[in-house]
């Protein structure tokens, strides 16, 4: 049989992704797909993205597979050595700036990796982040757009994002739209897919749940 | 060479020992007492510490009980600004371990790299040792729950039962009178508060004692926790 020949991909697509996060009322989401390929095959379809940072922070990471790894390691190093010294667990915002400085201290030779943030701040309310992957942050306004995306799928969730989201949504009905995102993203993107990852977090609990989309 | 206190510490001194070591040692014996017992199912350190109103409230890292990583825990006897530099060395060597093995650094280990330092202020640069001996209570997969108790001249061994800091001679020989084999850590808190509770009279124990407990449950989860104020009390009352 014939082997798929290298194509000239751009680094950013070579193990592909989709994630996103939104914002409902005093809880967040972060979702993402669960392929991990190799430019066109794909070699797993439960790959996990989204990495627990504390109970009420969530981060995930896009982009190339193996800095998104290393990159994950660099952050729970530095984040137990702040609890560590601080005894207290980070806040969201400040762990948005730690990730911005993170990547920017590799601006020449940067981690391909592209972070999307979830959490809940000490008042309990939403706090959204992403940034490129030399670290310019973006954090969105809550009241007209309370979603962040990230990955080779970005395009195709913001339009879902930008028609389904609406401010105010409660658990279950933020369960449920960023849901509905991801799959109808992930499906038109032939790097992302095989399913989903979703975690709603909420001041008392996490909910996590596996999604079963088109699988392919 | 004059025969009186010898001002510099990279010299040994005509008998053949370290006399700053053994003045670092001196000054240990004077400060807070601190005790570790390896019981079944955990390790429970107590120690000494002044009566004072933290205006902070009672947190875990309170003076002299470290947290070093999520398995091991630690307590210090004797300078305490001198055990914070160790303290934060060691805590970044347990993070470095994880992110190239993905694995809790063995007990032994921290304590190796807690030593080396030590010993290298007895060797070079002509600075005084630290003052400070600590007790190192982890555990990890390949030896279980272990105690380790740590000198100012880079010295360790491993314990099921140690006392630092002052009358450390005495409380060791009622540890070993005290200590069996298989007790629990109930038991081991008894013996813990007969040591203690005679240094102290009044009836608020909680105020000058610091007891932190290291308990591995039966799924192998290490769980690290400091005895609050009415647990404390209540070992007494």
């Amino acid at each position: 049989s014939s082997a798929i020949e290298t194509s000239a991909m751009s680094i950013t697509e070579y193990n592909g992704g989709g994630i996103l996060a939104m914002a409902g009322k005093n809880c967040v989401a972060i979702a993402s797909d669960r392929r991990y390929g190799v430019q066109f095959q794909t070699m797993a379809t439960d790959k996990n993205k989204l990495y627990k940072m504390h109970d009420k922070l969530y981060i995930g990471l896009a982009g190339l597979a193996t800095d998104q790894a290393t990159f994950h390691e660099k952050l729970k190093f530095r984040l137990a050595m702040y609890s560590l010294r601080e005894e207290r667990d980070i806040k969201p915002a400040s762990f948005g700036k730690l990730v911005s400085t993170l990547l920017y201290e590799r601006r020449f030779g940067p981690y391909f990796c592209e972070p999307v943030i979830a959490g809940l701040d000490s008042a309990n309310e939403p706090y959204l982040f992403a940034s490129d992957f030399i670290g310019a942050p973006l954090i969105p306004d809550m009241d007209s757009n309370g979603f962040v995306v990230a990955g080779t799928s970005s395009e195709q969730l913001f339009g879902m994002c930008e028609s389904m989201w609406r401010p105010g949504l409660d658990p279950e009905e933020l369960f449920e739209t960023i849901s509905q995102c991801l799959l109808a993203g992930s499906d038109r993107d032939c790097l992302a897919g095989w399913g989903g990852t979703v975690h709603v977090i909420c001041p008392d609990k996490v909910i996590t749940r596996t999604l079963r989309g088109r699988m392919d | 060479m004059s025969k009186k206190i010898d001002t510099k510490t990279i010299s040994f001194c005509p008998e053949g020992r370290l006399r700053q070591v053994e003045f670092a040692m001196e000054s240990i014996g004077e400060s807070n007492i601190t005790i570790g017992i390896v019981a079944k199912g955990g390790i429970v350190i107590a120690t000494e510490k002044k009566e004072t109103k933290n205006p902070f409230g009672e947190n875990f890292n309170s003076e002299k009980t470290f947290i070093i990583d999520n398995h091991i825990i630690c307590a210090a006897s004797g300078a305490i600004p001198d055990s914070q530099i160790l303290i934060e060395h060691a805590r970044i060597q347990a993070q470095q371990y994880k992110k190239i093995y993905q694995d809790y650094i063995p007990v032994k280990k921290i304590v190796e790299i807690i030593c080396d330092i030590k010993q290298q202020f007895t060797h070079k640069g002509g600075q005084r040792p630290f003052g400070v001996s600590f007790l190192v209570a982890g555990w990890d997969s390949s030896n279980g729950l272990q105690l380790f108790r740590t000198d100012s001249s880079g010295t360790f061994s491993g314990w099921k039962a140690a006392a630092i800091g002052s009358n450390s001679i005495i409380n060791q020989s009622i540890l070993t009178d005290e200590y069996k084999n298989d007790l629990d850590l109930n038991q081991a808190l008894s013996v813990l508060v007969k040591i203690l509770y005679k240094k102290t009279n009044s009836l608020e124990f909680w105020k000058i004692i610091d007891i932190v407990l290291l308990v591995l449950d039966d799924k192998q989860q290490i769980l690290i926790r400091k005895m609050n104020r009415e647990e404390v009390n209540s070992l007494v009352s």
